[in-house]
């Protein structure tokens, strides 16, 4: 409890490097680090796909100089089946865990919050440190599994029982990598609930002078909504989890039911409920889904509105609408189960509640449509990563119209329809959102500006080819090609999907290449960048009202806050847009 | 897992207990204001502004930032994990027992009796000690007391489970007797983290710690060890009726 002797005083910097850059309290270099994070684990995970894509679009063909990479994997340039499945794993639990729930919370949210509600730190910056470590080393349990014996484990990223709870007669890599891919999503809960208790506790009690709840902008509103969300679906699964491991290695039976024969023995384990798992890792589930959309949605919002140069458009609709999503997300986790033999009568329940989530949705596409309505618009990179993020997000979510009802689900479930429409509604366009939000506070995060033409190039291919890479998903869903498959060469029913697999890959090789684009961009604007002045798009919100880069205490005073966040387009105004620290009179001066 | 556990419960508690508030202040000053006056607060047009409207009235809303209210928010919001955790497992458990056939009834030992007895003496032992804190007493006799008795808890737990043991009766002999060990050991798990804090709090001194006065750590704790006791009840009679 020596934590709190001689407590630094919280706005003077720390000398040593290591406090400053590495065990850092500083929430503005916390939240560089996950972003930082998530930056890495997102090449990981695309080089993950792009060997999947390899299989799927060349079945058996020989890729020597993989050989020499993975030894067993691909012993003789030719893929394992095992390796495969070892592959679609570990591409999930990176891209959702380690960078659909680390850069646009843990990442934009530890930078900007603090900055936006007026305040010199998150309410609790040792655990906030606390929280990012406690991720890294999830992390590094999670890549710590490809380098133990079996290899890394085979049972998805959902990773279901029974197979998940057997130990290597299930697959060579259901032993030690299957336990470490259950600790390191413990361990990921822990830090993840962290953070989460900071988020709420900073935008409860660390709002500066003024800035009422209804004064915050978007963005800290769906930063809250998806602490809340955190802070109630990952304890279920850290208990999910706790149990998957007793299953595991102390003779449990939470999960495994009697009389199961694997690979010809009789397994020693009775009455458990593989259905039990499904129940409490979707409970988590699907609030996970919407941890990784909803900050995405704020900085959408936030940016929609700086570049259309409009208000944005009916605000407490949009606060509303977050707050129904991340409700009704708790109540839906069933419409993963529709086909686990649950009675037709909660289906129908469950697939009402799902439908009904798109009541809110709609609410806020159309309020986004109408904040760019008749706006003038600026077509920065952040603003056209945030338009691909309405367009990806609609054309997404209208498949989930489909998957939603159980009657059609029955024939969909586990096909490339559910990859397709997963894929575009919270993977790409998450992922757009941290394109979005690295664009716009790249300035605030590095003091330099990104570079916009290289950056409109990148964007232009992957928005084609992401739409290139998971439509045609859709298309092989419709076609029962199921998801997970390692090859489709043995079904005779599936023989003309071979050419959609070969344009899928391609496309996908194409926009990953593209990536690099977005390596060089960020690497070089971060030392030939040019210098950003404190507010480069002539944003109302409190962070611009800071140097950029903002020193270590944010704000020498206490700003105060007199305006709501989106004061823009203000008819008469001297600047079109009224910052939320301008004096009052500023607003009654335009009116004038 | 034993060590994450821990080191949730604990995190928490250290981490409550330092918080980036500045010290409690002056009143909060408003930037002084002149010439026109402000705009009537404009409402009814969903396209303009952000919900929050202009103008001086409305500027309303002062920042809290009482470090000592932020620690004690912290701490319920920190409560709210832990109760779905429990919430998990014990939905396990109702869904679990409803499978029927295989699940085996094995008797509670009667030990959880004397054990829920200490703990709930022990809550009382600790508003005991807060009273005669607030009063300007030596509290630290009472805190002391309070920490023997959740030691004593643990202790009596440990002791519950050699019974068992000895019975024959471990973790995967019946589906209950299962999910009597998970459900004890993780709550036995959250009060040593509990434990910590109470020591810390114990040792607060009285012109208290960095921002938090030695009242506001006796909170903190307090919030934490009645929820566990208020936890251990609810278990304690799941474990016993729901058989």
């Amino acid at each position: 409890m020596s934590v709190a002797h001689h407590h630094p005083a919280v706005h003077e910097a720390p000398k040593s490097f290591i406090t400053r850059w590495i065990f850092s309290k500083d929430h503005k270099v916390i939240g560089i680090q996950y972003w930082w994070l998530a930056f890495v684990a997102v090449f990981v995970g695309m080089a993950l796909s792009l060997l999947m894509r390899l299989q799927l679009a060349f079945p058996s063909h020989q890729w020597p100089f993989l050989a020499n990479i993975f030894k067993t994997g691909m012993a003789g340039g030719v893929m394992a089946p095992e390796f495969y499945l070892a592959l679609v794993t570990m591409h999930g639990t990176i891209m959702v865990f380690f960078v659909l729930t680390t850069a646009p919370q843990g990442g934009f949210g530890n930078f900007a919050l603090p900055l936006q509600i007026g305040a010199r730190d998150m309410a609790f910056p040792t655990l906030n440190m606390l929280s990012f470590w406690v991720t890294l080393v999830g992390f590094v349990v999670l890549i710590a599994a490809f380098f133990v014996e079996g290899g890394a484990p085979l049972g998805g990223w959902t990773g279901y029982p029974p197979l998940s709870a057997l130990g290597t007669i299930a697959g060579p890599g259901q032993g030690m990598g299957m336990n470490l891919w259950i600790i390191s999503i413990a361990i990921f809960c822990v830090g993840s609930l962290l953070g989460a208790l900071n988020f709420l506790a900073t935008t409860l009690g660390m709002r500066t002078h003024g800035m009422s709840l209804l004064r915050m902008p978007l963005t800290c509103w769906a930063w809250f909504t998806t602490a809340v969300l955190a802070l109630l679906s990952f304890p279920v699964l850290f208990g999910a989890g706790v149990l998957l491991l007793l299953d595991r290695n102390a003779g449990t039976s939470f999960f495994l039911p009697g009389g199961l024969v694997v690979a010809g023995e009789l397994i020693d384990h009775r009455g458990g409920s593989p259905i039990l798992w499904q129940h409490l890792f979707w409970f988590f589930g699907h609030p996970e889904v919407y941890i990784a959309i909803i900050p995405g949605m704020g900085a959408t919002s936030q940016i929609l509105a700086t570049f259309a140069r409009k208000p944005i458009f009916g605000y407490r609709a949009m606060v509303g609408a977050i707050f129904a999503i991340g409700l009704l997300g708790f109540f839906v986790w069933g419409h993963h189960m529709f086909i686990s033999g649950m009675s037709p009568y909660s289906s129908v329940v469950f697939s009402l509640l799902t439908l009904s989530i798109g009541v809110p949705s709609a609410i806020k596409t159309v309020n986004w449509l109408g904040t760019i309505w008749g706006g003038k618009i600026r077509f920065t990179c952040a603003m056209l990563f945030a338009l691909g993020f309405v367009s990806l997000f609609v054309g997404g979510g209208l498949g989930g119209i489909f998957l939603g009802q159980p009657s059609i689900d029955l024939f969909l479930h586990d096909t490339y329809f559910v990859v397709g429409h997963f894929h575009l509604v919270m993977g790409v366009a998450a992922i757009f959102g941290m394109f979005a939000g690295t664009f716009y506070w790249f300035p605030k995060m590095f003091g330099r500006m990104m570079h916009e033409g290289l950056g409109k190039v990148h964007f232009v291919i992957t928005l084609l080819g992401v739409y290139a890479i998971f439509m045609p998903m859709h298309a092989l869903g419709v076609m029962g090609h199921p998801r997970r498959y390692y090859t489709g060469t043995n079904f005779e029913y599936l023989g003309s999907a071979s050419g959609l697999h070969t344009l899928i890959t391609w496309a996908a090789f194409i926009t990953i290449s593209a990536q690099v684009l977005f390596v060089i961009n960020v690497f070089w604007s971060m030392f030939r960048g040019k210098r950003a002045a404190e507010n480069p798009w002539e944003a109302t919100t409190l962070e611009w009202t800071t140097p950029s880069p903002p020193p270590h205490e944010n704000f020498p005073e206490d700003p105060v806050v007199h305006h709501g966040p989106y004061e823009y387009g203000v008819p008469g105004a001297a600047r079109d847009y009224i910052m939320q620290t301008d004096p009052p009179a500023a607003m009654a001066a335009a009116k004038h | 897992m034993t060590a994450t556990l821990l080191t949730h419960s604990t995190g928490v508690l250290t981490g409550i207990l330092t918080t980036s508030a500045p010290p409690v202040e002056a009143p909060p000053r408003r930037a002084p204001i002149g010439g026109l006056p402000p705009a009537p607060p404009i409402t009814g047009d969903w396209s303009r502004g952000g919900g929050g409207g202009d103008g001086e009235e409305s500027a309303g809303r002062e920042s809290a930032r009482d470090p000592s209210q932020i620690a004690i928010t912290g701490m319920w919001i920190a409560l709210a994990p832990i109760l779905m955790l429990f919430m998990a497992f014990v939905s396990a458990y109702v869904v679990r027992q409803g499978l029927g056939r295989d699940w085996v009834r094995v008797p509670v030992p009667g030990l959880l009796w004397v054990n829920t007895l200490v703990l709930l003496v022990s809550s009382l032992a600790l508003e005991r000690g807060r009273r005669v804190d607030r009063a300007g007493g030596r509290a630290r006799p009472w805190l002391m007391a309070t920490l023997g008795l959740g030691i004593l808890f643990v202790g009596g737990q440990l002791a519950a489970w050699r019974q068992l043991a000895g019975q024959g009766v471990g973790l995967s002999t019946t589906p209950y007797s299962s999910f009597f060990y998970l459900l004890t050991g993780a709550h036995g798990l959250h009060l040593a983290g509990g434990l910590l804090g109470l020591t810390a709090a114990t040792l607060w001194p009285e012109r208290g710690l960095g921002r938090l006065p030695r009242s506001v750590a006796l909170q903190l704790a307090a919030i934490y060890w009645h929820f566990m006791g208020l936890l251990w009840l609810g278990l304690f009679l799941l474990l016993l009726f729901w058989r």
